[in-house]
This record gives structure tokens, C-alpha cells and sequence, in this order.
């Protein structure tokens, strides 16, 4: 059996995450650990070191700049790439594609299907080296 | 005035009857009966000569001294004649009172009457009249009628001065007043013949005030101004009401407001003359237009205003907005994926109703997207563009749409040099909504229409004729015409109003015109629509010409 690929959710929606988390999971590809707040994820970050962060823009307690901005100063966590979720960007920002990439980083834009995250997945994963160069 | 003439024919007519019966009554005692024929013969003939005599004698003082002079003599003749002086006394009381009537000049009048005392003393004495018992009764006559007339003569002598002095004095303050008025004011006869003028208007003028008096109102003024000035003249001698009219001498690029008022005859009642005040008021008519057009321009400047204010409110809300809806959405689209995969292999009505939720969550989005590009403020590329390349290309991207309806777009592009100044893929987007629009109002098997050309060969609309320096900026026009149902007179002005659509929620957010405005709007040009229901609309598109 293949190591499944361990994601990080941090959203403050607890349904969301709960949809995201089912979805994901049932692939047969992930292992979702879903939190919901800025402060658990960057503690999530450091304890279990996940494949990939999916990390909310706008949260309550730390937005999802700031939490990506901690990320970044920490040799370890910096590493891991994270994919912004963002209900802000419209279709047309992202070139109509599943996700965009803008001043080095991912953005997906909500809503989005199961099948275009999972590949928005993929993708960064597979270009893991890009990241962080800009 | 007229009736002058027939007046004094007719006293004097009757003066020359009553003579003659003095003469022919008791024949028998006329002293020079030939004599007396040929005195009746000649006083009417010096009255048929009078009666046919020019009607301005009749207006001179001189001529009716004259003819009381003359008929004081004639009467005295006659009652000479009549040998019945004695009888006929008391007709010397009318010549007392005639002569008084004319006493303007009492010294001459006095005269007139001691002329009259010698002759008729000389007809007493002739007859013998201061000799006898009734001597100092019959010389007593003559200081009689010298005293009569002297006090008749001095009372309507000075009732006639103090009249003349009342006219005076009005006709003083008057003139006066009429010198005070800071303006021009004068009175002209039906030619518009100035017959009098006050200071002001011969100071305009810069020539005297005899010299205008003589002139014509066209001598002075342009052809255009005097035509307008007669036809005003010509009405007020017909309805004999005042008018007011305000004129404008575009040589000297001055305003004139006119107050005219009939002057009417008393006797007649007819107009005699036309009196004018007029008055300079290009100040205050330029301060009018100016004050009306600034007026104007504020309250585009303030529609603008507000427009901008509630499409800024609008994005601004629309932002906060979509991130609040769209994070339900997505938790119902992966809650509709997640139940999907749950219940894989259930019954294919939940399948069925879980594609629908999700189809909905798609439709809402779509809106919101559309919500979040209006509140977008994307960076503008000017550049030159080649209009009809660049609509070629465009068309291309609803060829598919409207083939599968099997419509065509016709591009009438015969001034292909045009370019304007745009940003491409905005301008793409105004068009590819206004050429959708059009095919969506159009039936099957239609032709949508673009046109392209320059807005100087336009028809320019009354409104357009204005001061308006826009208006008078070179454009080019693209017009898309569709030959669809139209859009209602009512719903014109709503249609660029966001959230405004005629095609149901499922086809569109009615976000899109109002869209295409603020882009065109930020290109510098306008969007402009005419339509008419039943027979399709027209939406011009004015773009900045490139330099």
C-alpha cells in the first residue's frame, strides 16, 4: 500500500473542513488532519510535519498570511508547500484553471471541486522544488 | 382735427344766413340793395375758398386770427348794410365772445375790438344815432363793449395760461423723467421713424438727438435686429397691447430687452405711436448661461458622482460579500461531492438531485464572480488598437454561440484605418457583452450588425449642439444593432443600473452593461443606447481616437 499523502487543513469553517477532509480522504490518496484556527495549525505544523498545508485566508485569530509568514521562519516548516484557499480570487485570476500561482504562491479559488483540488495537489507536490523561490 | 374745417364752415355759413335775412327781410330798407347781393355773394365765396384751403392752415394760430379779423369786419358791414344796426345790437356779444375765445394774445385781441369800436361808431354816427334823446345811451355802447371784452378776454386769457402753464409743468416732468432713465427710450411711428428720443439713446447712438429724429429705427440697427423690432411695432399698432421682447446682435454680441408700449390717441383712440424702452442686458443673459450651464454641468458631474459612489460601494460590498457566500458554497458543493461518494451505488434520484445542488452552487458563483470582477480595479494597458482587427477577433469569440443558433454577425468596417486608445482584453470583454446581449435578444436565424466610424460624421442632436467640449472631441463609434424586441421607453435609463436584466436569473447577473460602462467610462468614452421596442436597439460605443 502507498504512504498516503498527509495534508494539513487549517479553516476556521468546521463543516468545511469536515466536507474537505471526507472527500479527500475517501480518494485513497490522503490523510487529512483538519484544525481550525491559525494557532492549531501552526502547532499541528510543528508536531506532525505534514506533505502539504491547505491554509484559509481569512480566519479569525491569524490570517492566512500570517500563519504562512511564521511558516516561512521556521527552517523546518518552511519546506512544506502550502496551497492558499481564498474566496477572494476570482476565476479569471487564476486563468480559469483549478488554481494560480501569484508572487510564488498557490492559490486554489473557492469554491472548488474535489477533483480540481486534487489535482491542484498534485501539481504543487510535484513541483515542490518551485516553491519559495520568489 | 378733421372736424375743424367742417366747423367752422358751417358757423360761418350760418353767421352768412343770418346776415342775409338781415338784408332781405324788410328789402324796402336797404340802403345799397346791390351792395348787399354782391356781400352775401362774396362771404360764401371766401368760405367755399377757405373750406378748400389745405388742411395745415387749420392748425396755425395766425390763420384764426386772420379769420376773426376778417369776419369782424364782415359782420360789421353787413349790419352797415342792413341799415339795422340799432336792431342787430346784440349780435355784437358774438363777436365779443368770438373774438375773446381767440384772446391767446390779449394785446392783439384788444386791438381787434378798438378796430370794431371805430367802425361801429362811425355807423352810429352815420346814422345819426349821438344826436337826440338817446345820444348818451347809444355812445355809451362803445367803452361797453370795450370793457365786456376786455374782462372776457382776460379771464379766458389767463384760463388759457394757467392751462398751458399745467401742461408745461407735466410735459417738464415728463421730459425730466424720461432724461433720468439710465437707458434708451424713445417713441417710433408705425416705419419705426423715431419721433422722439431722450439723451441716453443719442449718447448710444453717438449723434444728436435732431438728428435722430428723422432717422429710421434701421439705420441704426442690423437688418436681422430691425426685422424682429418691426414685426413687435407692427403688433402693437394692430392689438394696441404692450410687448416685451429680448434680441440678440451678434455683431456686437449684445442683448437687448425691449419694453414697448402703444401710445394711443385720445380722441381716436387709434395707436399713434409706439414707445420703447430698451435695455442692455448682455450681463445679465451672459450670466444666465453661464449660471445654466454650470448648473448643468454640476448636475452631470453629481449624476457621475453618485453613479461612481454606488458602483465603489457596490465593489467594495461586493468583495466583503463574496467571501462571505462563498464559503457556504463550498461547504455545500463538497457536501453534495462528499454525500455523492457516500452514497455511491443509491438510487439514481439522489444522484440526480446531488448534480442539481450542485449545479445550483455553480449558477450562485458564477454571480459572484461576476460581482468580484465589477469590484476588480485591474491595471489599465493603453495602447493603440486597429478597431477592426481587433473586432474580427472578437466576433470570433461568439461565432460558436451564435452559430449554434444559426445567427450572424456582420461587421461594416469601412474606415479600417481607425484606432482608438484601449486596453484590449477590457474592451474585448464590453464587446463580447454587448454582441451576447444582442443575440440574446435576437429570434433564430438573425444578423447581429456592428458599424464602425467617426463621430464627426454623426447627426449631431440638438443637445449635442451645446457648449459641452466633449461633445466636440473626436470619437470612434462601433455600434452594435441587433434587430431584437427592443428595450421599453421606462426601462432605458435602468438598463446600465447594476442588477438589472430582462434575462431571468439563469441566464445572467445583470451585472454585465454596467460593467461595460465603467470600462468604456475609464477609457475616457461613453456607451450610449437608442432603441425602440419591437424594432431592436442600438448601442453606441464612443472610444477615444488614437493620436
Amino acid at each position: 500500500m502507498n504512504k498516503l499523502t498527509r495534508i494539513l487543513l487549517i479553516d476556521d469553517e468546521e463543516d468545511f473542513c469536515f466536507f474537505v477532509k471526507g472527500n479527500l480522504e475517501a480518494s485513497g490518496l490522503f490523510k487529512v488532519l483538519a484544525v481550525n484556527s491559525g494557532a492549531e495549525g501552526l502547532e499541528s505544523a510543528r508536531r506532525t510535519l505534514p506533505d502539504l498545508i491547505l491554509l484559509d485566508m481569512v480566519m479569525p485569530d491569524m490570517s492566512g498570511d500570517e500563519v504562512a509568514l511564521e511558516l516561512t521562519q521556521d527552517s523546518v516548516l518552511k519546506e512544506i508547500p502550502v496551497i492558499f484557499l481564498t474566496a477572494i480570487v476570482t476565476r479569471e485570476d487564476t486563468g480559469n484553471k483549478n488554481f494560480s500561482r501569484i508572487g510564488g504562491r498557490y492559490f486554489v479559488a473557492k469554491p472548488i471541486d474535489t477533483e480540481g483540488l486534487i489535482k491542484a495537489i498534485q501539481y504543487v507536490l510535484h513541483h515542490k522544488s518551485d516553491q519559495g523561490v520568489c | 382735427m378733421d372736424n375743424r374745417k367742417y366747423n367752422i364752415f358751417y358757423i360761418r355759413l350760418t353767421v352768412i344766413l343770418v346776415i342775409a335775412y338781415m338784408l332781405f327781410f324788410q328789402p324796402e330798407q336797404i340802403r345799397y340793395q346791390f351792395w348787399g347781393y354782391l356781400y352775401v355773394a362774396a362771404y360764401l365765396l371766401t368760405n367755399i375758398i377757405i373750406f378748400r384751403l389745405p388742411q395745415a392752415y387749420y392748425l396755425k394760430p395766425a390763420f384764426y386770427y386772420s379769420l376773426v379779423f376778417f369776419d369782424t369786419g364782415m359782420i360789421a358791414l353787413g349790419i352797415f348794410l342792413s341799415n339795422q344796426s340799432d336792431m342787430f345790437f346784440y349780435l355784437i356779444y358774438f363777436f365779443i365772445i368770438g373774438i375773446a375765445a381767440m384772446s391767446m394774445n390779449l394785446i392783439y385781441m384788444m386791438l381787434n375790438i378798438s378796430v370794431f369800436i371805430i367802425v361801429y361808431g362811425w355807423i352810429l354816427y352815420n346814422e345819426g344815432k349821438f344826436s337826440g334823446d338817446l345820444a348818451s345811451l347809444y355812445a355809451l355802447r362803445l367803452p361797453f363793449i370795450f370793457a365786456v371784452s376786455l374782462m372776457f378776454g382776460y379771464i379766458i386769457n389767463r384760463i388759457f395760461k394757467d392751462i398751458q402753464k399745467n401742461i408745461q409743468e407735466r410735459d417738464d416732468k415728463y421730459f425730466a423723467l424720461v432724461e433720468s432713465i439710465n437707458s434708451p427710450v424713445y417713441l417710433v411711428d408705425e416705419a419705426g421713424l423715431y419721433l422722439s428720443v431722450n439723451d441716453t439713446l443719442a449718447d448710444e447712438l453717438q449723434t444728436s438727438k435732431d438728428a435722430i429724429r428723422g432717422c429710421f429705427f434701421n439705420d441704426f440697427h442690423s437688418p436681422e435686429e430691425s426685422a424682429v423690432f418691426m414685426k413687435h411695432v407692427k403688433q402693437i399698432f394692430m392689438s394696441g397691447a404692450s410687448r416685451m421682447f429680448e434680441s440678440y446682435n451678434p455683431q456686437l454680441d449684445k442683448w437687448t430687452l425691449r419694453t414697448m408700449s402703444p401710445l394711443i390717441d385720445r380722441d381716436t383712440q387709434k395707436v399713434q405711436a409706439v414707445s420703447v424702452v430698451s435695455k442692455d442686458t448682455t450681463d445679465r443673459v451672459k450670466a444666465e448661461q453661464e449660471l445654466r450651464q454650470a448648473y448643468e454641468q454640476l448636475q452631470q458631474t453629481q449624476e457621475q458622482l453618485i453613479q461612481k459612489n454606488k458602483m465603489e460601494a457596490l465593489g467594495r460590498l461586493s468583495a466583503g460579500i463574496a467571501h462571505q457566500i462563498r464559503n457556504p458554497l463550498e461547504i455545500i458543493l463538497m457536501g453534495s461531492e462528499f454525500l455523492e461518494k457516500q452514497l455511491k451505488g443509491s438510487n439514481d434520484l439522489v444522484q440526480m438531485g446531488l448534480q442539481k445542488i450542485k449545479s445550483a452552487v455553480n449558477r450562485a458563483d458564477t454571480i459572484i464572480e461576476d460581482f468580484l470582477k465589477f469590484s476588480k480595479t485591474t491595471e489599465f494597458q493603453l495602447s493603440s488598437l486597429d478597431i477592426c482587427p481587433f473586432l474580427e477577433e472578437t466576433i470570433e469569440m461568439v461565432e460558436y454561440k451564435a452559430r449554434k443558433r444559426n445567427m450572424k454577425v456582420d461587421l461594416d468596417c469601412s474606415e479600417s484605418w481607425l484606432q482608438v486608445q484601449a486596453d484590449k482584453s477590457t474592451l474585448q470583454q464590453v464587446f463580447i457583452n454587448l454582441m451576447n446581449n444582442g443575440l440574446d435578444a435576437m429570434s433564430d436565424g438573425e444578423t447581429l450588425t456592428l458599424r464602425v466610424f467617426q463621430s464627426s460624421t454623426l447627426p449631431r442632436t440638438e443637445a449635442e449642439q451645446g457648449v459641452s467640449a466633449h461633445s466636440q472631441e473626436e470619437f470612434v463609434v462601433v455600434q452594435v444593432i441587433d434587430r431584437g424586441e427592443g428595450i421599453p421607453k421606462e426601462k432605458i435609463s435602468q438598463i446600465f443600473e447594476p442588477f438589472y436584466t430582462s434575462k431571468g436569473a439563469v441566464k445572467g447577473t445583470g451585472l454585465g452593461l454596467s460593467i461595460a460602462v465603467m470600462i468604456i467610462e475609464r477609457h475616457g468614452g461613453k456607451i450610449e443606447v437608442k432603441s425602440k421596442e419591437g424594432y431592436g436597439s442600438v448601442f453606441s460605443v464612443f472610444l477615444r481616437q488614437a493620436e
